[in-house]
């Protein structure tokens, strides 16, 4: 223990030496720079003499461009749509308050502990003949762009609700108040002011279910049928062995995603209508009375059929096979297909307990470095926005990169995939800490330092301690999201196959009892996320700050 | 031995001069405040002593060693934000332990210290309580010792009344000077309420725009104030424009816009240059028949308040300008002037004091509203 | 111009009895403020009569017509905010003239408004700038434009001031009464500060915990006060603890360790403990009056530029508090000098002993 003590002590003092703590930022930028930006970014230029393949092959060029183009699409689609119905429901958990309100705020984050290639195969089941469309008698819809859409639409609007929650709840009340006492009615008070307020937030929240939807690979697969978008298109190249395609498809892609990025943020996008004036009468109606209700009615039906229903399905659907018969002893004895299952497993947790670990130790300076701008505004600025660009990257598309770059180093197929993965959820990590930093104040720290602490004894005792919560999430977060991970690991992997992978390989080439053993597999990793999540839940709740 | 020294200490943030050039001296067990409105400079001055800022020039010496490149924590000099930083996620007591634990004290000696200064502000029954539990007072007494406990001889106050009613802001003042003097503490108190600063400070630093605007007593101060500024930001002044009519030594007789002629102590006016005269709001003595060897302006009472411990007389002056007298309670109780009485507004010639006019206008001189 | 009447409000927030039972009512045309110490309700009450938040009991009328049920848009009110809330996405145009947009109001009527409130806070130049460009006075004023900008005829200012500098506070209270008395407005102004509400107000109710506990002009207040909390809380008081000798109506005899006292009037029976309450300014040293004499030695002495603060020991363990006017000429009493200090009788206060004890009743 003294020993121990010791140590820290020693670490301690050497944090006060600048020198020291220059070094050990450094180290951090460093990995950043060389082990996460470096291959994602200039990977796919080395790449770029295969790409005569396709320039030439007049089918195979315009293929690979509607492809990409659908991806936009897409994209673009779907985030809008989630905005639409998505603010309603964040004011409603926000500004309300009733029993029922507490359960919707919780539904919410269902869809999000729920593994994509869950999801993926959930809403191909809850929109096929057996789902409730059969039920009404209704056409079902089989895999194509509408299932995608569907089922883009359902994983990106708990995203957007969840990050339009927490800027409402950032908000300062005291405007629209101001607004009301004014004479506003609550409609004109929410669209002159909270609207605009929020802008930020609404452009956030835009940015990054678009993100979300430009890569996603693994369930988008399952229920694609032949529509092909991106990251489809890239697997499909894949699978035949041309590597021009990959480069072509990729650098679009990524250039698109660039564009509408860096666009979106320069032109600082101000919510604002030009108001001249209030038209009383209609606002007055639209503030109390029977239409709002409507309003309500309508966002939690759009909310509970096209994301609740279809995340709950699976689970419901094959809970009962799965602990039936003979099959829990399949299952668990790793025979037949169950033996690749089991491998899946370990190689994805493996590989996330890396990541985890690996992204912790080096995204916390970092985080700091940005939150506390240790070397100034600007330098903080840029190292943000440079740490984000690897969501701004498709991650089929980073995984390819990632393949061209560490290929001259014969890097070994895991930690491949243990690279590509870091690469992704390096800016998710980042940015909840930054974000936790951030709403610490720096003069308790400052206190710190001057009641004798030196940096690192005033981070681990004052800093460390009130952000917990944060890192434990974020470090969920990042667990869950290398588990979930399929484009990238896709594009990187040749014979390792993480369970995501596998799953979607199972969709695509069915053999006889594949439908049930996916269903098996989705819902064993569906439980597997719930424990998890409730264990950090229970771990958050004994340790809120007083 | 001097124990904070700054000399032509600069510090910038992007193109804004935070603090420019300061040169200062503040002894052992001084009492300090530094006093200026918002903007001025203060907490960055704080800070640069603390160690939380680098300077870009100059040197700051604490103790006749130069801590330019000395971290914080090496400084000894404690750091007391607004809302006093108390510790959220720790009781009373480890907030209070917590410099002498960072510094590698002792335990027992830790202990020790910790339960006198404790026993010292009667909060000892609250050791295990949390921040959020103690009233504003207590957080206040807590955020003190933990300085204290962690040996720091330097205590560098932010705003410390900021954040209370105004009512205790006026009980825990003194306390602030007793702990102080108690301990032997040099203490650097940064302030924007002029009152606070005049009735603890041992000195007065008054800050304006990165730079020192006037240092000096209280009194010097509040009595002589250097400049237009420092005269209209330090107590309740009535300000009258004029133009110099005649120089003697540091008397000036001048012309008044508002009719008649004044004398007024001045440095460095020449004839016919225009000038402002301050006058504290106490000086001006309004009485029913003109005086001799004093000023007399006449007026016509418009309104009389109730303060608290003094009245506020508002007069109209001929030529329309209107100044406010403060008369002491007790005699505007058995005063016979009421409203639309006609007064003469008497005030003696050392009581006025007269600077050029400013130049960029008066109102942005004063930072009037 | 609306009357504002309100009975028998009260509010609770969980177990936490915020507003008990208030009653007040507010003339046309008055600026009166409710002053009180942290957390005593004050704001609360405000947000009810605002309609910010529901009462959950009680009624509250504007010119007799009851409003219990109006929502806060139709109220009529002006409410200006302790952290100013100007919309930070406008400019000062922008949010002087929201409220009048978002009325529906004529674009005629809009231009001429703004621009009249603009002038009138000497903003006018200003008008394209962002709220954050300007400083924290000056952007109170804004907010006040902009209160007042729709028509509305009451104001509510919730502490107004306390986020700004002392030198803008004492400069920027006496122009918020200008503007409203100039515009013929009625205000209701909260605020823990007593210099304010002395400096601003036509009358001032004191709360505490809660309670409405009295209210008056502010020189009866100060000079009069009926409750031990007023003498405590508006302006200084010094609180003793002494024995009622003879009591009367008019006049009675207390006792303050070796000293007799011709006080204010006050029933109680000869022999009872009362607290007494004396100004500090009230009490002058060296005085010529003939009225109750106190004889004690300084102790302590500070500068306090108008005036020189004393502390004179008069008993074994009373201290009394003397504020009187400083001089420049440096006639000032030195520590250990043997003084007497004179009271008026009038100024002799006398309250029943509270049962909780001096500290209880003051800390509230």
């Amino acid at each position: 223990m003294n020993v121990g003590r010791q140590l820290l002590r020693f670490l301690g003092s050497l944090s006060s030496i600048k020198s020291v703590s220059l070094s050990a930022y450094g180290l951090s930028v460093g990995y950043f720079l060389f082990l996460i930006l470096g291959p994602a970014t200039l990977g796919i230029l080395s790449g770029l003499g295969s790409v005569g393949q396709v320039i030439g092959d007049q089918a195979l060029m315009s293929r690979a461009l509607s492809a990409v183009l659908a991806s936009f699409v897409l994209a673009i689609s779907v985030s809008i749509l989630d905005i639409v119905a998505g603010l309603p429901l964040a004011w409603l958990i926000v500004r309300k308050k009733g029993v029922w309100l507490d359960m919707l705020d919780a539904l919410v984050d269902l869809p999000l502990i729920i593994p994509t290639v869950t999801l993926g195969f959930s809403v191909l089941l809850f929109w096929s003949s057996g789902g409730p469309l059969g039920f009404l008698g209704l056409p079902p819809l089989t895999p194509g762009w509408g299932l995608v859409v569907l089922l883009h639409f359902s994983f990106s609007y708990p995203v957007v609700v969840r990050v339009l929650v927490g800027k409402m709840l950032e908000l300062n009340l005291v405007y629209e108040t101001a607004a009301r006492t004014l004479g506003a009615t609550p409609f004109t008070a929410a669209r002159t002011v909270t609207v605009p307020l929020l802008s930020s937030g609404i452009v956030a929240s835009f940015l990054l279910a678009f993100a979300r939807s430009m890569s996603e690979t693994g369930a988008t697969i399952m229920v694609a049928g032949v529509f092909e978008n991106g990251p489809i298109f890239i697997r499909n190249a894949l699978d035949v062995g041309l590597e021009g395609p990959l480069v072509v498809t990729s650098l679009a892609l990524t250039a698109i995603s660039v564009v509408v990025f860096y666009a979106v943020k320069a032109l600082k996008v101000n919510l604002q209508l030009p108001f001249r004036r209030a038209n009383v009468d209609v606002e007055k109606k639209l503030s109390r009375g029977l239409i709002p209700k409507i309003g309500v009615i309508i966002t939690v039906a759009v909310f509970f059929v096209f994301v609740v229903f279809p995340a709950l399905l699976l689970s419901l659907k094959y809970a009962p096979a799965a602990v039936s018969g003979g099959a829990p002893g399949q299952i668990l004895s790793g025979s037949g297909i169950w033996g690749d299952f089991w491998s899946g497993v370990i190689l994805s947790y493996s590989i996330g307990l890396l990541v985890t670990v690996i992204n912790l130790l080096f995204s916390l300076p970092m985080a700091v470095l940005i939150a506390r701008k240790r070397f100034g505004r600007s330098v903080s600025v840029v190292l943000d926005s440079l740490s984000s660009v690897p969501i701004v990257i498709p991650s089929v598309a980073l995984g390819v990169s990632m393949k061209f770059f560490w290929r001259n180093f014969a890097v070994p197929e895991f930690w491949l995939i243990v690279l590509s993965h870091l690469s992704i959820t390096y800016p998710y990590l980042v940015a909840t800490l930054v974000s936790a930093l951030d709403d610490i104040p720096t003069y308790l720290e400052e206190t710190a330092r001057t009641l004798g602490a030196d940096p690192l004894t005033s981070f681990s005792t004052i800093t460390l301690p009130l952000v917990r919560y944060s890192l434990l999430s974020g470090a969920i977060l990042t667990f869950t999201r290398s588990v979930d991970e399929t484009g990238a690991t896709l594009a990187v992997s040749s014979t390792m196959r993480t369970v995501p992978v596998l799953l979607v390989d199972w969709v695509k080439k069915p053999f006889p009892g594949s439908e049930l053993a996916v269903g098996v597999g989705t819902s064993i990793l569906l439980l597997t996320s719930v424990a998890i999540l409730l264990i950090l839940k229970t771990l958050s709740r004994g340790k809120r700050v007083a | 031995m001097p124990s904070i020294e700054l000399q032509g200490v600069t510090k910038r943030f992007g193109d804004v001069v935070a603090i420019d050039k300061v040169s200062v001296v503040i002894n052992d067990r001084e009492y300090v405040c530094v006093l200026g409105p918002t903007g001025s400079g203060k907490s960055t001055l704080l800070r640069l002593i603390a160690g939380l800022v680098i300077p870009e020039n100059g040197s700051i010496i604490i103790d006749g060693e130069k801590v330019n490149e000395v971290p914080p924590e090496h400084r000894n000099a404690a750091l007391m934000p607004q809302n006093y930083a108390l510790f959220p996620h720790m009781t009373a007591w480890e907030n209070v332990a917590y410099g002498p634990t960072s510094r590698g004290v002792d335990r027992d000696e830790t202990m020790r210290r910790v339960s006198t200064l404790l026993k010292t502000v009667r909060l000892q029954e609250w050791a295990e309580a949390y921040p959020s539990q103690l009233s504003g007072g207590m957080q206040q007494r807590i955020a003190l010792i933990r300085s204290l406990a962690s040996g720091a001889k330097i205590l560098l106050l932010d705003e410390p009344l900021g954040a209370l009613d105004a009512r205790l802001r006026l009980d825990l003042r003194r306390h602030l000077k007793r702990f102080a003097k108690k301990f032997d503490l040099t203490v650097v108190h940064v302030t924007h309420d002029q009152s606070e600063a005049v009735s603890i400070a041992d000195r007065i630093l008054l800050l304006r725009h990165g730079r020192i605007e006037q240092e000096g007593t209280p009194r010097a101060v509040y009595f002589t104030p250097g400049t237009l500024f420092a005269a209209s930001f330090v107590g309740d002044r009535v300000l009258l424009e004029g133009v110099v009519r005649e120089v003697r030594d540091e008397i000036v007789t001048m012309e008044v816009e508002e009719g008649g002629q004044i004398s007024a102590m001045a440095r460095g006016l020449k004839e016919g240059e225009l000038t402002v005269v301050t006058i504290r709001c106490e000086s001006l003595r309004l009485a029913d028949h003109s005086a001799e060897d004093v000023n007399n302006l006449n007026g016509r009472v418009t309104e009389i308040r109730p303060l608290g411990a003094y009245f506020r007389y508002s007069v109209e002056l001929e030529g329309g300008k209107r100044v406010h007298s403060h008369v002491p309670a007790l005699q505007a109780l058995g005063s016979p002037l009421h409203v639309g009485s006609q007064v003469h507004v008497c005030f003696a010639a050392q009581d006025a004091l007269a600077y050029k006019y400013p130049e960029r206008g008066l109102a942005l001189e004063v930072e009037a509203l | 111009m609306p009357t504002v009447d309100i009975r028998g409000v009260r509010k609770k927030f969980g177990q936490f009895e915020a507003v008990r039972d208030a009653t007040m009512s507010v003339e046309n045309g008055e600026y009166v403020s409710i002053i009180g110490p942290s957390g005593c309700g004050k704001t609360t009450l405000l947000r009810m009569i605002a309609g910010i938040i529901h009462q959950d009991d009680g009624d509250v009328r504007f010119d007799g017509e009851l409003v219990n049920e109006k929502p806060m848009e139709e109220r009529g009110v002006g409410y200006v905010f302790q952290d100013i809330a100007l919309f930070p996405h406008m400019d000062l145009w922008g949010n002087v003239s929201y409220g009048p947009r978002a009325k529906g109001e004529l674009a005629d009527h809009i231009r001429a408004i703004t621009l009249e409130m603009l002038e009138m806070m000497k903003l006018s130049q200003r008008y394209r700038e962002p709220p954050s460009n300007l400083s924290g006075g000056m952007q109170q004023k804004a907010a006040v434009a902009r209160a007042v900008a729709p028509g509305n005829k009451l104001m509510l200012l919730d502490e107004p001031l306390s986020m700004l500098d002392a030198k803008v506070r004492s400069e920027l209270r006496f122009e918020l009464r200008r503007i409203v008395k100039d515009l013929g407005l009625t205000a209701i102004h909260v605020t823990h500060d007593q210099e304010e509400a002395m400096a601003i107000s036509d009358r001032i109710f004191i709360m505490r915990s809660g309670s409405l506990v009295e209210n008056g002009v502010p020189s009866d207040l100060y000079f009069k006060p009926s409750h031990l909390f007023t003498a405590y809380f508006l302006g200084e008081s010094n609180i003793l603890t002494g024995r009622m000798e003879e009591s009367g109506d008019e006049e009675c005899v207390v006792r303050i360790g070796h000293n007799h006292l011709r006080a204010c009037g006050m029933k109680a029976a000869n022999g009872t403990k009362v607290a007494i309450a004396i100004r500090p300014e009230l009490a002058e040293i060296d005085s010529k009056t003939d009225e109750n004499h106190i004889k004690g030695t300084i102790r302590a002495r500070s500068f306090e530029g108008s005036f020189m603060r004393y502390i004179v020991q008069v008993g074994d363990n009373a201290f009394l508090r003397v504020k009187n006017q400083a001089d420049r000429s440096g006639h000032e009493h030195p520590v250990g000098e043997n003084v007497t200090m004179n009271v008026r009788t009038e100024h002799v206060r006398v309250y029943e002993f509270p049962a909780g004890g001096l500290n209880k009743e003051i800390r509230g």
